[in-house]
């Protein structure tokens, strides 16, 4: 039954969105504002997992003094904290958004400004003329470059010009191809989790 | 190492200690450039520029902070311009960053233009799964939204709502979505516009720009503001150049640099192949 049970609630919600999306009675009985609902239930459940979950984690790795152990106690330190700030405070208290606009969004910045130098290193050792698709490859990259900063407009309109059509054209017909096998893929995947041949959302195999 | 090889072979060090004084000194010493208007940018902003006063813009806040320096100055520009119009703004977020970061901006924009929390703007709030939430937008904000808003208050007490029961084209005149990922415009376009005809402009990274390309060639996008670029010429439109402008040296620099450290490798690698 473990793996029976999970698989006929899979089918049967895949078939309750199937049928109140793309049948007129479906339609009509509002199926989908009762689905919608029990979807926002169940991810607030699941997020209620990962803290408890995380809190498994990190409270083992303090109890053995794993490597880093250190490391684990802040984290807990500021869940919690957060967490009791915010329920105290709620999302308009003053220190819960002062240290949110002050700590946390800087660091996130930060961390996500470091791509910028392995982007420019990588992009070094990567963009080499080996070959006629690579040199295509180098050409359009610097023609996007040049078009995406005003310096580019004091060479001609022409560099507009090009980036504009490689965005426009190439691009857009190949993201077209792209997003096509991507959601024939989907597709195809969905229908294996229907039919209960996908099985690795249930921690089994295929 | 000959001389060819060690140009294909710089210490990535030296490039990061280049790279970084070529970003930071225009951040610190910022120089003006002139900007030309992209199209698609252009479209944006006349979908925003076409509403009637006093209609519903409806604003997606779907990015997090590491993408703050990119849709910041574009989400305080569109404020602007809508403010500027008195259109009535109605935000929400599927991301939970994009809660608080809108509503720094809004407060920030509205108090310029002394427009009102409640009468002239609304944050609707992220709430958990806000994508399949969305869906329920279209036809009934009140049940989506449990009647509260981000902070918790009423929203059957607010002015705004009283003409707003549901995300539908008789009701927002447009949507304008600032997005980084999923969910994102992609999840405004298969609940909202195609069911619903609601129409949107998009304002996205620039690393999202070539994937939401072909939306806007195929007219489901009335727009497309791209990255740091796209953000400076919306502040340019909207008239009050801001971080986006001041950014465009500090990206022009750092791109410049990147073509140079390019083509000084392939210089290399060239020369190093022929002989």
């Amino acid at each position: 039954m473990r793996k029976e049970v999970p698989m006929i609630i899979t089918v049967l919600s895949a078939l309750a969105v199937i049928f109140g999306k793309y049948f007129f009675l479906g339609d009509q009985s509002k199926i989908l504002t009762y689905t919608d609902k029990y979807f926002n239930i169940s991810g607030a459940f699941a997020m209620l997992i990962g803290l408890i979950s995380l809190t498994m984690v990190h409270t083992t790795n303090i109890r053995r003094r794993k490597e880093g152990w250190y490391n684990s106690i802040v984290l807990l330190v500021v869940m919690y904290g957060y967490l009791i700030l915010g329920l105290i405070e709620g999302n308009k208290g003053t220190a819960f958004r002062w240290i949110y606009n002050n700590a946390f969004v800087n660091l996130d910045a930060t961390m996500f400004s470091l791509l910028a130098f392995y982007i420019a290193s990588a992009a070094y050792r990567a963009f080499r003329v080996r070959s006629w698709e690579a040199t295509m490859l180098l050409v359009a990259a610097f023609l996007v470059m040049l078009g995406n900063i005003p310096p580019g407009e004091f060479l001609g309109s022409w560099v507009a010009d090009s980036k504009n059509w490689i965005m426009r054209i190439p691009n857009t017909a190949a993201m077209r191809a792209i997003n096509i096998g991507a959601y024939v893929g989907a597709f195809a995947v969905a229908m294996r989790i229907l039919l209960g041949i996908e099985r690795a959302h249930m921690g089994g195999r295929s | 190492m000959n001389i060819f090889e060690r140009m294909q072979k710089i210490d990535p060090r030296i490039i990061y200690l280049i790279f970084f004084l070529s970003l930071a000194i225009p951040v610190l010493w910022p120089f003006a450039l002139p900007i030309a208007i992209n199209t698609e940018t252009k479209m944006a902003y006349d979908f925003v520029e076409k509403m009637p006063e006093g209609s519903i813009l409806w604003i997606g806040a779907d990015y997090g902070p590491s993408t703050v320096p990119e849709m910041g100055p574009v989400s305080k520009a569109v404020l602007r311009q809508a403010f500027r119009k008195n259109l009535k703004v109605v935000i929400y977020p599927m991301w939970q960053d994009g809660q608080a970061l809108m509503q720094n901006y809004a407060e920030e924009i509205s108090k310029e233009y002394k427009k009102e929390y409640g009468k002239d703007w609304v944050n609707l709030g992220w709430r958990n799964e806000a994508d399949t939430l969305l869906r329920l937008m279209t036809e009934d904000i009140m049940k989506a939204t449990a009647g509260v808003d981000w902070a918790g208050n009423k929203l059957a007490d607010m002015p705004i709502m009283q003409n707003l029961k549901a995300l539908d084209k008789g009701q927002v005149a447009g949507i304008f979505e600032f997005m980084t990922g999923n969910p994102g415009a992609g999840t405004y376009l298969q609940r909202v516009v195609e069911p619903k005809g609601v129409p949107m402009a998009v304002a996205c990274t620039a690393v999202s720009a070539p994937g939401e390309m072909p939306y806007v060639r195929s007219g489901q996008y009335k727009g497309l503001v791209n990255g740091l670029r796209g953000a400076a010429e919306y502040e340019a439109l909207v008239g009050k150049p801001d971080k986006a402008t001041a950014g465009m040296s500090a990206q022009s620099l750092g791109h410049i640099v990147i073509m140079l450290f390019i083509i000084l490798g392939n210089i290399g690698y060239v020369l190093k192949k022929s002989r």
